[in-house]
């Protein structure tokens, strides 16, 4: 039986804490073997950390407790091993090993990094110091960091982002692991970096036969990279099954809730997404019946049995927790899906951007000499037409979220203008913004951040009627708020509730209805979906679009995320490093990208679908997003560009047009 | 009560010195209330036959050079301590923290001005500048008052200014710029109420330690006009006569350390009970 590299069998992991007994992990069995690739997709609170660091002996106990269950591991069931064991800390590191999410927080700063890489070379291998010198340099080697006698005695801070995702990947594999496990090891990269770090991973593990484990919220990158999937819902693995077998023949409503509820980007636009409702449950008060029958729109009179449903087998590898086999599944609830887009834009610009530039100067030395200007926007000149969506994309450091905070005057411009409704606010003073405020809002990406921790949810939303004054009674603003709160699907007997009351979703309607509360007519959103669970996303995304119908509102739509973008979006402006490289109407970006920024970003993308994931050409783009202190010169794309020549190292090229509002700036094309 | 102000209460309260010192402050809040209830004695009453008596009966801590009853002169001296302590700390509270809100809100000149103005205070030792100021302003209970409330100022100023520059970046804060409300609302509503825990938390601290400054101006000839009764007048009072009547001395000696430390305990378990990061861990 035990011939899998790693065996977890009914591992039950519960934390006790103030509110009760939450089962992080309820009964969940999965198994590895070597050199195989799978995959762990949850939202958070899922448990799939849980389940890993359980294995490991990594939570923390108490509160935590792992009541039951066993891990073997190469024969062993590891979790009879003692906390602090010697032999639990031989498996950690060892045997097997972690990487984290957060590449800047895991390393640590005053030690270089062949320091640290070759600490755990000595302590797991043995290694004298100048073997694991060597082999730290020829784990830099693997992980593609060239130069490694010289950068080996480099600190991590000299390192980007991506650069220290590898070096912690050098780390992991540096004692040889027979198991690598990457809990959310690329969310906190940009979009062609995470297509990197995968790559590296994918080669690595084949190179050394290693097995891997993905542990993601992200269905499409266990798509193009899993052989295996195991889908955990509220402690409960719901389904297991190869890719082909999730995606193709899924059976468990969830793991379908999932992947109708995220936008493709070889999706049909028109179609609405199909949202799952309500919220994840609270582990704590779990009934020991199917933890999705709230949510499910198929649940019947049986899903409410005091008892988990069982497995049904599929195929020896594929078998889903339900019921019901997908063909019996009836819904109790009306369809969503309902409901063609349709919209009116105007061809008159609501705003429109001429040549804006944004630098932020640096100072250096005691005297506070200005040094240099960090380019954050660099003669960005477009327009927004009215009823429209615009959606704008780049990486980190492309200066989306400055262009935004520049529009809503909460920077200062340091050139250009904005031309909002015809009248130029880029120098109004902040006395006179007051009527420019009420029609221009902004929703926040954090949910969490952007609510006043102090105040009531309902004085929140009602403030900007109360800023503005419209309201003439304490009825009519009463009435008001409650409208917004119906608006945006909140009861509005919450109104008294602080924001921490809140869940994540909820709060992102809260930041939506006081963002409509002064009844703008334009407003910015920022990555307003990017911090919620994947099951919430599309409720938002639904929401954004209805109140823009109703209200006929115009949008700025922010997002690092190009499937996101497709979906709401009308036009679509790509920004690299400052400047605007592309804009298009979103079907000819997607059909004809034309510069080979917009391409590499396109097909970094993965699509949750492994059979259509085998068949795409792919561009791939070398190197990271350079910091804006270094712009390069000419053309900012040019070192990471395929196409470069020598004109591109000097001389920026202008947008151009190509016909149909397509528009890029690129010599190439 | 909700959750919040449950939790808050649970934590303040976990520890027992904590309890402790809250029941210490309250008795002495008692004792300052009710001085008379608790005072045997009128304690400025002079009764030359009986000076410099040991602990008795009649007098529990015996009597002091002019034969005033000890007992009720500490009785009566918490009515100054706590007038003096915490009108003070509530003054310089004030105008400590409208100063950091508007260094920190502000910045550029309002800051540098407000700023170079508090550090120019406390380049002078506390003490030092409270017995200058004494020595122009006089001699009286309100002077005291006001004299310990400036010399409190910049601790509570560049406290609040830190505190408001992290707030004042943060997106909710932005929000209601972008909301169209006035400065002085964002100001008011949003960044004044999310500094304001840890600024509590340092009142109730430097209440203990201006008692202590009260006493040791008081100690020094500055401070409380005789006859009045203040702890560390009787300090001064009673050193000179250790070797006859010890507890003439010792006692409100002891009454001063005792009420100091229960503020600072109280203080930190306060600190404790308010510091968002160690709530959120429970």
């Amino acid at each position: 039986m035990s011939e899998h590299l790693l065996e977890i069998k009914h591992l039950r992991t519960v934390f006790r804490m103030r509110e009760g007994l939450v089962r992080a992990v309820d009964d969940a069995s999965l198994h590895v073997d070597e050199g195989e690739v799978i995959g762990i997709v949850g939202e958070s609170g899922s448990g799939k950390s849980v389940t890993m660091m359980s294995v490991l002996k990594l939570i923390a106990m108490p509160p935590g407790e792992i009541v039951g269950g066993e891990a073997v591991f190469q024969g062993e069931n590891i979790l009879s091993y003692g906390t602090k064991s010697s032999e639990i800390r031989r498996v950690r590191g060892g045997g097997i090993s972690m990487i984290f999410q957060e590449p800047m927080t895991s390393l640590n700063p005053v030690l270089t990094v062949g320091q640290q890489i070759g600490e755990s070379v000595m302590l797991h291998l043995g290694y004298s110091k100048a073997k694991a010198r060597e082999r730290a340099i020829e784990l830099l080697r693997l992980v593609g960091i060239p130069d490694g006698e010289s950068r080996i005695n480099y600190y991590p801070t000299q390192f980007s982002g991506g650069m220290r995702q590898r070096i912690m990947i050098a780390m992991a594999m540096a004692s040889n692991p027979k198991i690598l496990i990457a809990d959310e090891a690329t969310t906190a990269l940009d979009v062609t970096t995470q297509e990197q770090i995968l790559e590296l991973l994918r080669e690595i593990v084949k190179k050394t036969n290693t097995a891997l484990i993905i542990i993601t919220h992200n269905l499409s990158i266990v798509a193009r990279y899993a052989q295996r999937i195991y889908v955990m819902y509220a402690g409960n693995i719901v389904e297991r099954g190869t890719s082909e077998e999730i995606f193709c023949e899924t059976s468990h409503p969830y793991t379908m809730g999932l992947l109708k509820a995220i936008p493709r980007l070889d999706s049909d636009k028109s179609r609405r997404l199909v949202a799952i409702d309500g919220l994840p449950p609270n582990p704590a008060k779990k009934t020991g019946r199917c933890p999705f029958s709230e949510r499910c729109p198929y649940a019947s009179d049986r899903c409410s049995e005091d008892v988990m449903p069982p497995y049904i087998e599929y195929s020896p590898t594929h078998a889903s927790a339900c019921w019901f086999r997908p063909g019996e599944l009836k819904s109790t609830r009306s369809d969503a899906a309902e409901g063609v887009l349709s919209k009116t834009v105007s061809s008159e610009a609501i705003l429109e951007l001429k040549n804006v530039r944004k630098y932020f100067p640096v100072f250096k030395g005691v005297t506070r000499r200005k040094i240099a200007d960090v380019r954050a926007l660099d003669d960005v000149s477009f327009s927004i037409y009215k009823g429209e969506t615009l959606g704008l994309v780049g990486e980190s450091g492309c200066g989306k979220t400055t262009l935004a905070k520049t529009i809503l005057r909460l920077y200062d411009v340091t050139g250009g203008s904005i031309i909002f409704n015809g009248r130029d606010i880029s120098r109004l003073p902040e006395r006179r913004l007051r009527d420019v405020r009420r029609e221009v809002q902004f929703i926040f990406q954090d949910p969490f951040g952007s609510l006043d921790p102090r105040q009531s949810a309902g004085s929140i939303v009602g403030e900007a009627i109360k800023a503005h004054g419209l309201a003439k009674t304490p009825e009519e603003y009463t009435r008001k708020v409650d409208e917004l709160f119906r608006a945006v699907g909140l009861d509005p007997a919450l109104k008294d509730r602080v924001p921490h009351e809140f869940s994540g979703g909820q709060r992102q309607r809260l930041s939506i209805a006081s963002a409509l509360s002064s009844e703008p007519s334009f407003v910015i959103c920022d990555e307003p979906i990017s911090a919620l669970d994947v099951s919430i996303q599309a409720q938002i995304i639904n929401l954004l679009i209805d109140l823009q119908a109703k209200r006929g509102l115009t949008y700025l739509f922010i997002a690092h995320d190009l499937s996101v973008v497709r979906h709401i979006s009308d036009r679509i402006v790509v920004m690299y490093l400052g400047r605007v490289v592309e804009i298009s109407p979103w079907n000819e970006l997607y059909e004809r990208p034309l510069h080979p920024y917009t391409q590499a970003l396109l097909s970094a993308i993965p699509i949750p679908d492994p059979v259509v994931e085998k068949g795409r050409v792919r561009t791939r783009i070398e190197g990271e997003v350079p910091s804006l202190i270094n712009r390069p010169d000419g053309c900012v794309f040019h070192p990471r560009c395929p196409y470069a020549t020598e004109r591109c190292r000097h001389s920026a090229p202008p947008l151009q047009d190509y016909g149909n509002g397509h528009q890029a700036a690129c010599h190439k094309i | 009560m909700n959750d919040k102000t449950k939790s808050f209460f649970e934590t303040l309260f976990s520890r027992k010195l904590v309890i402790v010192s809250a029941l210490v402050i309250l008795f002495f809040l008692l004792c300052a209330v009710a001085s008379p209830v608790f005072a045997t004695h009128d304690p400025d009453k002079q009764n030359l036959a009986e000076f410099l008596q040991g602990a008795s009966s009649s007098h529990w801590l015996g009597t002091d050079q002019y034969g005033r009853d000890v007992y009720s002169r500490i009785v009566y001296g918490t009515r100054i301590a706590f007038l003096v302590g915490i009108f003070s700390v509530i003054m310089s509270g004030i105008f400590g923290t409208v100063l950091g809100l508007l260094s920190g809100y502000f910045g550029g000149w309002v800051d540098n001005v407000i700023m170079r103005l508090v550090e120019a205070i406390m380049a002078i030792p506390p003490l030092i500048l409270a017995l200058a100021l004494v020595a122009i302003l006089g001699r009286s209970t309100t002077m005291l008052t006001v004299v310990l409330a400036i010399s409190n100022i910049p601790p509570f100023a560049r406290m609040m200014r830190g505190q408001v520059l992290t707030v004042r970046d943060l997106d909710y804060v932005s929000a209601s710029r972008i909301r169209g409300n006035r400065s002085l609302v964002t100001m008011l509503k949003h960044i004044l109420p999310n500094c304001l825990s840890p600024m509590i938390v340092i009142m109730t601290q430097s209440i203990g330690n201006t008692i202590l400054s009260e006493a040791a101006l008081s100690f020094l000839g500055a401070g409380i006009l005789p006859p009045t009764a203040s702890w560390g007048a009787m300090v001064n009072d009673g050193y000179r006569y250790l070797t006859t009547n010890s507890l003439f001395a010792l006692a409100p000696g002891f009454a001063i350390i005792v009420l100091v430390l229960a503020f600072n305990i109280f203080g930190d378990g306060l600190r404790d009970a308010l510091d968002p990061r160690l709530r959120g861990a429970l």
